[in-house]
């Protein structure tokens, strides 16, 4: 049969303009790469072949299904029996209840009254805080806290509470004891001051322990702050006889009134010992080694004292 | 008279005299209460108290002024007690670790010019438990107001060390108080 058709009638030449060549309809913008994504998703659905559309039931709930239903079925029932009521017009009222709770529940916390913009500068204030802190190297137990520009003193806070307790005692003690009890007799501090001026202008007369000349070698000394006293105390004793038998004869052309009756001898060695002790530099120590006798056989100054007596002296000394 | 003024004086020989009297003065009657409190025997501390400012009278002269002057004498007047503390009891035979010092407790007993009550009694014989370093401490803190400054001043021992000593003597004491009601 012919084919009856006419689109071929026009083969020789186009019948439509070149202008309406083009495509009018337009699409959302991404639909072809979105197409994609919807097409992909919608197959595992329509692959199944299922009415479910992809939902899942537990196992055998269609079977259990009717057995629940029977069962609340009774339970329904048995309800009937049971007479719940509530008061008359409650489910009207129970709005208007609900709405004059929530204000009397505000009513009892007070909200304090803020700056305006107290929240604003909130946060503000708090990073200044935290970078005020930092740039003064706060630490818990730092060694020198500064609090509005005030220090205290390393380890303050760990005594402190020993000292409180103690200052404690110490007014409790006082409420008790407030003075020591001692007395003197009547007239006493007139009559010390007496005596302490007899005693030293008597003394400024006498020839000193210690003769000029090795006052003179002390004074060239140059001022050591070495604490060398008890080496010194120990040598001082041999030191002061050897000196003071040399020096003693020399005196006897002095000028000085000398009592004749008064040798460095009769002085006792104990005396000596302990003038030389606390009127000596510990520099002294070279001087008397200097003119201290030694025998070759000397194991060393101060070899012949006790480590028990050293021990006692340095503790009892202050 | 300032103390400066005192040194000033007693440097020149004219003086001297002058100066030192116008020092035993102002600080006489302060190192005898200090010796007394740690001699107890009134006769003990004269003596003392003689040696101390015969000593200051030849060595005045050497102050350097690196510390005040009261300073300076009451560490005279501690060493001088200490020595003399020391002797007495090697002079008896009493151990120096002893802190119970008998001696001082037979002087205390003997009432010789003591004119205080029970609770100052109670309070001496408190002291007397305590090492004599502890109770000289305890007695510049309490009885003479020192602060612990100038106590470290005098003794050479830090402010810590002192705070700590003078805490613990308190608590002995409150601790004999309570055992010797």
């Amino acid at each position: 049969m012919k084919e009856n058709n006419t689109y071929r009638n026009h083969t020789g030449g186009s019948p439509l303009p070149q202008s309406l060549r083009v495509n009018p309809f337009t699409l959302p913008e991404n639909y072809f790469e979105d197409l994609e994504k919807k097409t992909l998703w919608t197959i595992p659905f329509s692959s199944r072949g299922d009415e479910t559309g992809g939902f899942i039931v537990p196992s055998d709930f269609f079977k259990e299904q009717g057995e629940q239903i029977q069962k609340q079925a009774a339970i329904d029932a048995g309800f009937g029996e049971i007479n719940f009521t509530v008061p008359e017009g409650y489910f009207l009222n129970s709005a208007d209840q609900l709405i004059a709770q929530t204000k009397l529940d505000r009513v009892g916390t007070p909200t304090p009254d803020l700056p305006s913009d107290y929240f604003d500068k909130l946060s503000a204030r708090i990073i200044h805080r935290v970078e005020r802190e930092k740039s003064v190297g706060f630490t818990p137990r730092s060694i020198s806290r500064i609090e509005d520009g005030f220090t205290v003193p390393s380890g303050y806070f760990d005594t402190t509470t020993d000292e409180i307790l103690s200052t404690i005692g110490n007014e409790e003690l006082k409420a008790k004891v407030e003075t020591d009890g001692f007395a003197v007799p009547e007239g006493y501090f007139q009559s010390l001051n007496q005596d302490i001026l007899e005693h030293v202008f008597e003394e400024d007369k006498v020839i000193p322990f210690i003769p000029e000349p090795l006052q003179a070698v002390r004074r060239k000394k140059q001022d050591k702050t070495k604490i060398f006293t008890w080496l010194g105390s120990s040598a001082a004793a041999c030191a002061a006889v050897f000196i003071g038998i040399n020096f003693y004869q020399q005196e006897a052309s002095q000028r000085v009134q000398f009592d004749e009756t008064m040798t460095l001898r009769d002085i006792p060695e104990e005396e000596i010992i302990n003038y030389l002790s606390n009127n000596s530099d510990p520099s002294d120590l070279d001087y008397y080694v200097e003119y201290i006798y030694q025998p070759e056989e000397s194991k060393g100054i101060g070899s012949g004292i006790d480590a028990k007596d050293l021990e006692e002296y340095l503790n009892y000394t202050l | 008279m300032e103390d400066s003024l005192i040194i000033a004086k007693f440097a020149t020989e004219e003086t001297r005299e002058e100066a030192f009297r116008e020092l035993l003065k102002k600080y006489q009657q302060k190192i005898y209460w200090h010796v007394r409190r740690m001699v107890i025997s009134h006769d003990d501390a004269d003596d003392v108290v003689q040696d101390i400012f015969i000593k200051v009278w030849r060595n005045l002269h050497k102050f350097r002024e690196d510390s005040q002057l009261y300073t300076w004498l009451y560490r005279i007047a501690t060493n001088e007690c200490i020595t003399f503390l020391n002797k007495k009891k090697q002079k008896k035979n009493v151990s120096l670790d002893d802190e119970n010092s008998a001696y001082l407790s037979e002087s205390l007993a003997d009432g010789a010019y003591f004119s205080g009550d029970k609770a100052q009694m109670k309070l001496q014989q408190a002291l007397l438990t305590l090492p004599d370093k502890q109770r000289l401490v305890f007695n510049m803190k309490y009885f003479e107001d020192l602060k612990y400054d100038e106590i470290s001043d005098i003794v050479g021992t830090s402010v810590g060390a002192l705070k700590a000593s003078y805490h613990l003597a308190v608590k002995k004491i409150e601790k004999f108080f309570a055992s010797n009601d």
